[in-house]
């Protein structure tokens, strides 16, 4: 079932605190807890989770991925996936904190556009920027790519960058990076 | 809803971490907006499980 679950973004929505989320809860037309809800790329609710095990769950989740086609060849759906991939590849993981404010859709595209070769010579994630993550990353402030071996756990690079960078500034980072990658 | 409830249980006894990415678990999103933004530009569908610890 885990590796179901990596075939989609699973979202946690904990409304323990109250007034939180409700504008998802109304969206979602959320009655009670729990409630999962499946939906395509943009959001759209597809079904509830109806079935009453695993298999049955499986089925769901293959049933919605099914109708929801891939639009970014650069991401990786996790480091999990990532790192199994790199180290095969023997290619760095590059981990994507983004601002929590900026907008996605536009880094996607700035970053598609801007690295040229290293889109296929690192394994890219798009990770969130909030606090929690930058704790798990040691990172100080968001925007921020962390480059990683696949086979250790210390970062080979943190590399702050922001939307106004020109692109050499990153890619310069990136192949100094990529070079502390141990062969 | 009972066998639903437990169901789902059984998607956290396979593994609930919250931004972790250790093999076994399900790697849950806690940011929902960041979940959704995520899917849209990666075109991948959603999972959105909601809760309350009451």
């Amino acid at each position: 079932m885990v590796a179901a679950a990596q075939r989609l973004v699973p979202i946690y929505v904990d409304c323990t605190k109250k007034g939180e989320f409700t504008d998802l809860m109304t969206k979602y037309k959320v009655q009670g807890f729990p409630t999962t809800i499946y939906t395509d790329a943009d959001g759209i609710p597809l079904r509830e989770m109806e079935s009453r095990d695993s298999a049955g769950i499986i089925k769901d989740i293959d049933t919605v991925v099914a109708k929801v086609s891939p639009r970014s060849a650069l991401w990786q759906p996790s480091v999990l996936a990532a790192r199994e991939l790199a180290k095969k590849a023997k290619k760095p993981v590059a981990v994507v904190l983004p601002d929590p404010k900026a907008d996605l859709v536009k880094l996607n595209a700035k970053l598609t556009k801007d690295l040229g070769d290293r889109k296929t010579k690192f394994l890219w994630v798009l990770e969130s920027g909030q606090p929690a993550s930058l704790k798990k990353y040691d990172v100080e402030t968001a925007s921020t790519v962390v480059v990683f071996d696949p086979k250790a756990d210390e970062p080979l690079a943190r590399i702050p960058f922001k939307d106004d960078d020109k692109p050499d500034v990153l890619n310069k980072a990136l192949d100094e990076a990529a070079k502390l990658l141990k062969k | 809803m009972k066998m639903v409830r437990i169901a789902l249980c059984a998607l956290f006894m396979a593994g609930l971490s919250s931004a972790d990415d250790h093999g076994g678990k399900v790697s849950w999103i806690r940011d929902p907006y960041f979940g959704l933004s995520k899917a849209k530009v990666e075109g991948r569908a959603t999972m959105l499980f909601f809760t309350a610890d009451w």
